[in-house]
Order: structure tokens, then sequence, then C-alpha cells
């Protein structure tokens, strides 16, 4: 009885030790793990904000919590007549961080520049990582889009281009195109260490330092003293990964995290609850859809596509799946987008007419299809699985039948690319804030090949005006464009698109100055601790 | 005492879950599948016995349809084990020599993992689906069956009737048909009821990492695991698949435990 | 064999490295040759087994980490949960059932009985999501993830984290570590609990039954003397053997908790490499969870023999 005794008692000790969190500790519980700290190399919004957002800056940056451009690491730049040549003046005194076994001997320069453009264009550069194959550099096409990078002098960078591109700024911008220390670099292959050393222990001139890793567990920064916008506020920042929601809204719940990446919708409601916390929402700049693959039958009929989106309830989508988290869908972008249409139809529900139209089309009993559903959970779907348990009933009330597949990620991935499913369910966050970013990626002609038209659609007046606009550079003529494309788009019906998903933090009271963006992306740089 | 309460106790159960499933074959409150855009969520009231769950289905109409499931691929696994791992056991014991080396072998090859281990690999390799989740939860089950029977078929093979049998020139099936077979009916039976328990366990535990039975079947694991993300704001919903998958396991425990009492004084009272 | 098994697996590992965004055949090309899947199936076994002799599994698609690294942090985080779980559940399992054992038909006894039972069928996922309901969402009395808090960093020394907080400069971070380790140790002990108390009890029924415990009885000593000196030391045998299987049971048992309890142990490696369709992963994922099964019924048979004179004679 004894031992009991002091069994509980050391029990009750141990629960009632007080977690009090060190005062100069930032914590960001987010839902994964990163994958690689180079972010030249990363694809997810992970390892993005492990990398790109935390340790490195840009030549130009995104205003953060908002898709304008502003100056970075390049203080102003000029473009040339014929919109080819970019020439950046660099900012000066920019410093780049050191760690356990390199200290930098300069501050950034165009080698860097240069450096980090080249690796990625040239293969065969000596300092391009002979693993790595620069995905994201690629699927902007910007491999075939820079002739050249040249150093006009210490502070000056040259872009030349082979075709004038009215995104390009916009996609200096983004995350792969961090600027990289060639010192560092050169500094790995002299000391044995390996470019790969480049993955787990980054170098850049960013508002942290990158001071460790534990798999699964911890990515720890600690502020730079000497960060050229001055040294952020806080001096410790520490990432935390919780893959489970409902556990990672335990631990905000309980005070050990400052900010929490991707609540789920049905606990929002308990979160506006919380004494010491409070949600934030912003406008995602996403879209969820489900496409129709044109290539097969019976989904080569306009009629059957029709006939589909008319019987699909979209209002109990947006009720039941986003808890409405999400606005309804209609067009490829979504609204926050510059050249978003007001003038396409909305979807109509209509049980009856759908069946009529069906019945049009050649099918008045109804098909047998099949619909992939998102294996995982991303900002723009938070359950796919739901959804397509929804979409089944809705369609087994026109005689459609539904056979729901679905696969791991990475095979769901490779599959569709193929072309070898019949409607599938997918979606798309922005990278760059540019509608081409959208429409063109994913139902322009040559996407088809690319494997991200999951439609396979490919419609001659839409392909058209998409290049019209992509080599346009004045926002407006190019609006005009995009309006007359998304009517396109709105009466052939290669998607169904079903919503635009609200991005959405848990931010503890204790936090000032935090601001939610539209990427996703996360920028500690100027958030404080009350 | 306490074991004989306890056998009848897992009967009951188990045929309790059998006319449920039956039941389910016949009437349900609504389809299983069918959804109340604006009932989501609700607590059980006179309307929806149990409630209904995120896209406001009912609960309780799940819940019947996922006994089908559960108990179907339970027996339909314990009688597949009777028919291949018994079989394969009784040959192995009897014959003895390469057959039974060889078999022994690859018994021990499957048991080299713990079995809901080596069931994910199988589903991983396959692919998921219901074929798929039988497959990789039969699989899992064969050794358990073959090592049990194997044994008793070893030890009855070397009692004096059989060699006498032998000597008679009885032929081998004959032997095993009317003396071994009918000697191991014993573990056979225990160990059918723990193939059964052990296949609905791991069907759940495969659905509940997401590898298992697809929707629309609310296969009871699958049920669980998405009512975790409910564990603050609705927990009511992990309760219920919950407490099925326990008395349905339990009873089948229950009636393996009973079994092996009643057909074997030796182990009475332990 | 794990090789063979993996090998089978549909599904890219290249298509996760590429995710949304991506890429040309050429680009694909090289980082198959990175990979060295390029090569013949044959080829990649011979290499595969040689280096798997000498502990080398290469590295993790996903994390680009040597996986004896990842392993190196894993193993521990396991092995501490295990430890504790078998810790707990062998001490409340050996008293219930030695309990249950002496006061055979009590309520002690009818009590045991019917835990085993239960925890014999107890799922083991759903008993989590209780406990973690109970004590966590209810109660909040323990942190539900992670094996310490995110104010603690404890450096690396035996990877078991008990002992590296009482090594590290904050010895706070061992109450922490204790705090975190509880339910899943709770969760996952229930199952060998089960187990445990069942062998036990049997085990002391046998053995009360013996003359040589008749006589020690006879004798005049005292029942607790009796116990432990004659019946304990006798069941000891059976008990290490069910301590060993059990520890089978609950590398399967880890899985689950591991998963529901975000532990950064093997279990929940071994599903997410799974998921990745990681090959080197869980190649080594099987490798290791092999070898732990045999090194555990290696030592159980040393310990038996240890304490089973007569086994050791014969």
């Amino acid at each position: 009885m004894k031992t009991l005794l002091i069994f509980l008692a050391v029990i009750a000790v141990i629960i009632s030790t007080n977690k009090s969190l060190a005062a100069q500790n930032f914590v960001f519980c987010m839902e994964g793990s990163p994958s690689s700290f180079n972010p030249q190399l990363v694809t997810d919004g992970v390892s993005m904000n492990s990398s790109a957002q935390t340790v490195f800056n840009r030549l130009i940056d995104f205003k953060h919590g908002s898709t304008e451009i502003t100056p970075g690491l390049a203080e102003s730049w000029t473009v040339s007549k014929d919109k080819k040549t970019f020439t950046f003046k660099l900012r000066k005194n920019v410093a780049f961080h050191s760690n356990a076994f390199f200290t930098p001997t300069r501050m950034f320069n165009a080698d860097d520049v240069i450096y980090t453009f080249k690796s990625q264009l040239d293969t065969k550069h000596p300092l391009s990582i002979p693993a790595a194959n620069y995905e994201y550099f690629k699927a902007m096409e910007l491999d075939q889009l820079i002739a050249d990078v040249k150093k006009i002098d210490e502070y000056t960078v040259a872009f030349i281009l082979n075709r004038p591109e009215a995104p390009f700024l916009a996609n200096l911008a983004m995350d792969f195109a961090s600027i990289l220390s060639v010192e560092y670099a050169q500094s790995l292959i002299k000391s044995g260490k390996g470019l790969k050393t480049l993955e787990t222990a980054p170098i850049g001139t960013g508002p942290f330092v990158f001071k460790s890793y534990q798999k699964d567990s911890t990515v720890r920064f600690k502020a730079f003293d000497q960060h050229y916008k001055g040294k952020p506020k806080i001096e410790n920042l520490v990432y935390v990964i919780v893959t489970d929601s409902t556990v990672r809204l335990q631990k905000m719940k309980a005070g050990e995290c400052h900010v929490m990446s991707e609540p789920q919708p049905q606990d929002l409601d308990q979160i506006k609850t919380f004494a010491n916390a409070k949600l934030m929402s912003t406008e995602g700049l996403n879209v969820s859809y489900i496409a129709f693959n044109t290539e097969k039958k019976p989904f080569n009929n306009i009629k059957v596509r029709e006939a589909i989106s008319m019987a699909l309830n979209q209002k109990s989508y947006i009720d039941l799946i986003y808890r409405s988290q999400g606005t309804a869908a209609k067009n490829p972008i979504p609204p926050t987008m510059w050249s978003y249409s007001n003038a396409t139809a909305a979807h109509t529900y209509h049980v009856e007419n759908a069946k009529k139209l069906l019945a049009e089309a050649g099918f008045p009993d109804g098909f047998e299809t099949d619909l992939w559903t998102l294996p995982v959970s991303r900002p723009y779907l938070p359950n796919g699985k739901k959804l397509g348990e929804l979409v089944q009933a809705d369609l087994a009330k026109i005689g459609v039948k539904v056979k729901l597949i679905t696969f791991d990620w990475p095979i769901y991935l490779e599959k569709s690319r193929k072309g070898e499913h019949q409607m599938i369910q997918m979606g798309w966050t922005g990278d760059n804030g540019d509608p081409d970013n959208f429409m063109n990626v994913l139902l322009g002609c040559s996407a088809i090949k690319a494997g991200s038209n999951l439609a396979r659609w490919c419609d001659k007046d839409f392909d058209t005006l998409m290049q019209q606009a992509k080599e346009n550079s004045n926002q407006k003529i190019r609006t005009d464009f995009y309006l007359k494309a998304q009517l396109v788009f709105n009466k052939q019906k290669p998607w169904y698109p079903v919503a635009h998903a609200k991005l959405n933090k848990v931010i503890s009271d204790k936090v000032t100055g935090y601001k939610i963006d539209p990427f996703g992306h996360e920028n500690f740089s100027s958030v404080d601790l009350k | 005492m306490l074991k004989n309460k306890s056998f009848l106790i897992g009967i009951i159960l188990f045929s309790a879950f059998i006319l449920l499933a039956l039941l389910a074959f016949v009437w349900t409150p609504y389809s299983y599948r069918e959804v109340f855009e604006n009932a989501a969520l609700l607590p059980a009231s006179t309307k929806y016995w149990l409630g209904t769950d995120d896209l406001g289905r009912d609960i309780l109409s799940r819940l019947l349809v996922g006994s089908q499931l559960s108990l179907g691929i339970g027996i339909f696994v314990g009688g597949i084990s009777v028919v291949i791992g018994a079989t394969l056991g009784v040959v192995s014991g009897y014959f003895g020599g390469k057959v039974d080396q060889f078999l022994v072998q690859i018994m021990n090859a499957i048991q080299a993992l713990p079995s809901l281990l080596l069931a994910l690999f199988v589903v991983a390799i396959l692919g998921g689906g219901v074929i798929n989740t039988i497959l990789s939860v039969t699989l899992v089950s064969i050794p358990l069956m073959f090592r049990m029977v194997r044994s008793a078929a070893l030890v009855e093979s070397s009692k004096e009737y059989v060699i006498s049998a032998r000597a008679l020139g009885a032929s081998d099936f004959r032997i095993i048909k009317s003396h071994i077979f009918l000697n191991c009916t014993t573990p056979i039976l225990v160990q059918t009821a723990v193939c059964c328990s052990d296949a609905i366990l791991n069907t759940a535990a495969l659905g509940f990492l997401g590898l298992g039975i697809p929707a629309p079947y609310p296969e009871w694991g699958t049920m669980l695991s998405d009512s975790k993300t409910f564990i603050e704001t609705a927990p009511r919903l992990m309760t219920m698949p919950g407490l099925c998958l326990l008395l349905l396991i339990l009873s089948t425990q229950l009636i393996s435990d009973g079994l092996r009492d009643q057909l074997d004084p030796k182990l009475r009272g332990r | 064999m794990s090789f063979s098994v993996i090998r089978l697996i549909p599904g890219d590992p290249i298509m996760h490295i590429i995710g949304e965004r991506g890429a040309s055949e050429e680009q694909i090309a090289t980082i198959k040759k990175n990979l060295g899947l390029d090569k013949s199936v044959v080829e990649q076994y011979f290499i595969f087994t040689k280096k798997a002799l000498v502990g080398d599994f290469g590295e993790s698609i996903v994390s680009k980490q040597p996986i004896i690294s990842e392993f190196k942090v894993l193993w521990p985080a396991t092995f501490e949960l295990a430890l504790f779980a078998i810790f707990w559940s062998s001490i409340v399992g050996i008293i219930l059932g030695m309990l249950a054992a002496t006061k055979r038909n009590s309520i002690w006894d009818y009590g045991a009985v019917s835990l085993s039972t239960i925890g014999f069928a107890m799922p083991i996922f759903w008993w989590a999501l209780l406990v973690i309901f109970f004590f966590a969402v209810q109660l909040g009395w323990f942190p539900v993830s992670g094996r310490v808090g995110v104010e603690f960093e404890i450096p690396y020394r035996t990877g078991l984290y008990l002992i590296d907080s009482l090594l590290s400069e904050n010895k706070e971070s061992f109450f922490s570590v204790l705090k975190h380790l509880m339910l899943p140790a709770f969760v996952l002990g229930t199952v060998s609990l089960a187990l445990i108390v069942r062998v036990t009890r049997s085990a002391f029924i046998d053995i009360q039954k013996e003359d040589y415990i008749r006589t020690a009885r006879a004798k005049g000593l005292r029942p607790l003397q009796v116990i432990f000196k004659h019946i304990f030391k006798n069941a000891l045998p059976q008990i290490l053997t069910a301590l060993g299987l059990a520890f089978g049971q609950l590398l399967t048992g880890a899985i689950m908790t591991e998963t529901i309890f975000s532990w950064p142990g093997l279990g929940r490696w071994i599903i997410k490499s799974i998921e990745a369709r990681d090959y080197p992963a869980v190649q080594a994922g099987i490798f290791y969870s092999m070898l732990i099964i045999i090194l555990v019924n290696f030592f159980t048979d040393e310990l038996i023999k240890i304490f089973n004179p007569k086994l050791k004679e014969s």
C-alpha cells in the first residue's frame, strides 16, 4: 500500500511539473518534416518555410502577406527595350551566416548570384550538385528562358532572356531562386564534405541562422544579428513537427506552440473559444478541382461534363468538407488574383436537368466510372476521401456509379500524369501570383505532355490566349486575354472547380506582428513575443 | 465454472453479432452511405439512434454494415486457414521428412515478422482494396493454424493405433482422413477461433492505418481512424466502432479459450 | 527476404522526390542513376546484401540521410518506450498474477482474469484513443506527442532520453521526458500486461500443486516466504519466456502506438517509409525488426538458462 502511495505521489509530481516555455523560444508547430534545407531542391511548403523563408533571401521578395513584389537583395532593376535583358543593382554590406566549419570572408556580391543561377542552369557547372535536377527551376521553364547571367561589376548582374516573359520578376521571388553563397560551396568541396552538405547545413543571408535539425521532431534556428534588415526580435526560433492535426491542436491548447499551421476545419469553432489563442485566416491563393479526362469516353462529350457538373451539390462540399472555410469555385483561378472573371456562370445544382442532359448525351441509365481521391490532406482540400464519398453519393442519384480509387501520393501523381484516370481530384497553390501559373500550367496544351493538365484538354482558342498573355507585359492587356480564356473554360467545363480554401493559422495571444501569407510562406523575422 | 460461463458469454455475443449482420441484409435505419447534408455530427436522437458522422450519415446503419464486413472476413479467414493451414499441417506432421522441412521453412519465413507488419507489407505490395486486405490477413493467419495442427498431427502419427493401422495396410489418405484429422479437431477448432479473431483485428488495424478496406464500405477500423480528428469536438464518434470491435474480438477469444478448456481437460482451470 | 519484398512494391520512389511539379525524362534518368535504380534487379540485390552485411543500408531516399544514422536515433526511442512498457507491465502483471493464483476464485482472481481477457481482445489503437481522450483531452495531464518538451534541447549521448536528460545541463528536462513517456508506455504495456498476468497466474497454480511446495508449507514456512523462495523462483522461466514473447508483440504494438502518439521511433518510421516507397529505409526496417526479434529471443533463452539450472545441465 505504501509503495502504491509513493508511486501515485511520484506521478502527481510529474504531472504538476510546470511546462513554462523559456521566454526567448518562439515555437512554430508545423504539419510535416522538411525533406531538405537546400531551397533549390525542395518543392513542398514545409521544406520551403524551413529553408528559403528563414535562412535565405532572394533578389526580389514578395511583400509578406501579399503577392506584390518588392526589392530584396537587388536594390533596383532596369529592363531593356526588347524586354529581354534585366539588369539588377545589388545591395551592399549583406553578410552571410557562419557555422561550425565555415566563416565567410566577404560580403554578398555578384558572384553569389551568378553561382546561384548558373549552377541550376547548367548541370555541368562545377558547383552544380550532381544528384540534383533542380526540378522547380525547370518546371518554371527558366532553363529554356534564361540565355545567360552576366556579371557587370561587383554589384551589378544582368539576366539575358531568350524571349520576353511577363512573370519573370515574380519567378525570381520564388523560393528556389534563393541566393546561396559561392564561397561556402567552394569550401565544402575543398574540405571534402561535398555539396550534399548544402542540404543539411544551409548558409544564407536570411534573418535566421540554421542551428540543428532532429528528424521528425524539431528544427532550431537562432536570430542572425547581422541581417541586412536588422536582427529579428526573437532570439530562438523552433519549428516543431507534429503531423497529426489533433495532436497539433492539443499542443497549441497547452500553450506549447506560438503559431500552429493547418488546423482542421472541424476544430475551428473550438479554436475560437480558446482563451490564450486566436484564429487568423486569409483567402488562400489556391483552387481544388475535379478534372474530367477529356481524352476518354464518355468525358470527351461536353454534355456528359455538363450533366455531371449539374449533379454535384457544391454547397454540401463547402459545408461538410470545408466547413465553410472555403469559397465555392467557378474559375480556375482564385478570386483574390488579378484577372478573375465575374462574368462566368456559377455551378447550377439540378438533378432532374442533369438526368435529361445525360439522356441527351446517350446515357439514359447512367454509366460506371472512377473517381480518384486525393490521398493526403493539402491546403486546398482537407479531406479528399470524404469529398469522394459525397461525390459518389451525388452521382448515384443520376445513375452514375462511381468507384473511388486512391493510391499513395507519389503513385497518385505518377499515374495521373500518364492520364490513367477518368475523374480525378486535384488542386494547386499559386507560386508567384501570376494567372499564367494557374491557367497555362494546368490547362495549356503543352501541359498535357508535361502531365500537369489532368483534364488532358487542349483547346485552340484557350491555348492561343495563354501564349498571347504570356508574351505581353502590360497587365491590362493580359487581363483581357485571361478574362476571355476563363469564358472558354467555363463553357467547355474540362474541370469541376470545387473551392478556394481559406488558409488558417492559430496564433497565441503572446505573439505580435504576425502576418498570414497567401502563398503559405512563414516568415518570423518581424514577430515578437509579449 | 468461470470458464464455462465466459464461453457461454462468448457464444451469445458472437451469435448476437451474426444476427445483427444478418439483420443488416434486410434492414438498416437508413442507407449506410446516404448523406444528410444538414444533419452532420448530430448526437444520438430518436431519428438517428446513434447519431450521425461528419458527413451526416447514420452511424447505426454504418455499424451494422460494418459488422457484415468484420464478421465476413473473420469467418472467411477462419475457414480458409482450416482448408489450407490445417491440411498442410496434418500432411506435414504425418509425412515428416522433406515435405515437412520445406513447409516448416516457408511458415517460419512468413512468421519471421510480426503478423501486422507482414500484413502491412503485403498490402503495400498488392495495393489496398477488399480482396487484397483479405489476402494479406489470410496469409498471416495460415502459419498459426499450421504450427498448431502440425505439432498435434506429429504426436498423433507416432501413436500406437496409427502405426498398427499402417501395418494393417491402410492407405495414408485413409489414416489421415479417419484418424489424424479426427484427433486434431481440438486444436483445429481452437485455432480457427484464434485465426478469426486475429483476422478481424488485423483488418481493423490496416483500416486504421488507412491501408485496408476502401470507402464507401464502413469498416470499423476506418471509422475509428476517421473519428480520430474529432476526438476534441465529437468524441462519441470513436466510442461505438471501438466498442463493437472489442466485443467481437472478445467473443471469439472467449470461444477459443472455452473450446480449449472443454476439449482439453489437462488445461482446465488455467 | 527484405530485399525481395520491397522490390515488389509498385510505385516509383522517384515520383515521391519529384512531387507535384513534374520533371523531364532526362531528369528522371539522372535521379535513377544516382539512386542506383538503373542497374538490373540482380545487381541491385548483390549490392544490397554486400552492404547490409556491414550495416550499410545506404541513404534514405526521402531524407537523404544515411539510414544507419537515422536508425541510431530511432531505435533508442523505440527501445526506451518498449522497455518502460515491459517494466511497468511485468511488475503489475506479476503481482496481479500472483494475487490471482494465491487467492483463487476471489475478487482478485476474477478481476485479474477478466482484465487479461479484455486486455487480449482490446484493439490497441482504440485503447490509445481512449487513453488520449481521458488523460490528455479531458484531464490535460499528459502531452500527447513527442519525447520531450520543445523548450528542452537534449544532446545525443545514448539516445535514451531518460539518461540523456540527466546528463544534459537542464535536469528539469528529465521530468518532461518522463511525462511524455507515460501515456504511450501505458498503452503499449497493456498488451504485454494481459499476457504476463495470464502466464504468471497459470504458472503459480501449477507450481502450487507440486509436492515440494506442500512440503515447504508443511515445514511451517511463512506464506510469503513460500511464494518468493519457491514458487516465484520456479515460475520465473515461464514468466521470462512470456516476457520474450511479449517483446515480439510489443514491436507490432509499437507500430500503432508510435503512429498515434507521434513517437519518433522505429515503428512509425517503418509506416512512413512504406507510404513514401522509401526502398532502402523499408529494407533496413525489415532487417532491423527481424534482428531485434532474433536478439530478444536469444537473450530470453540465455536468461532462462541462468534461472533454470536444470536446463543448463542438459
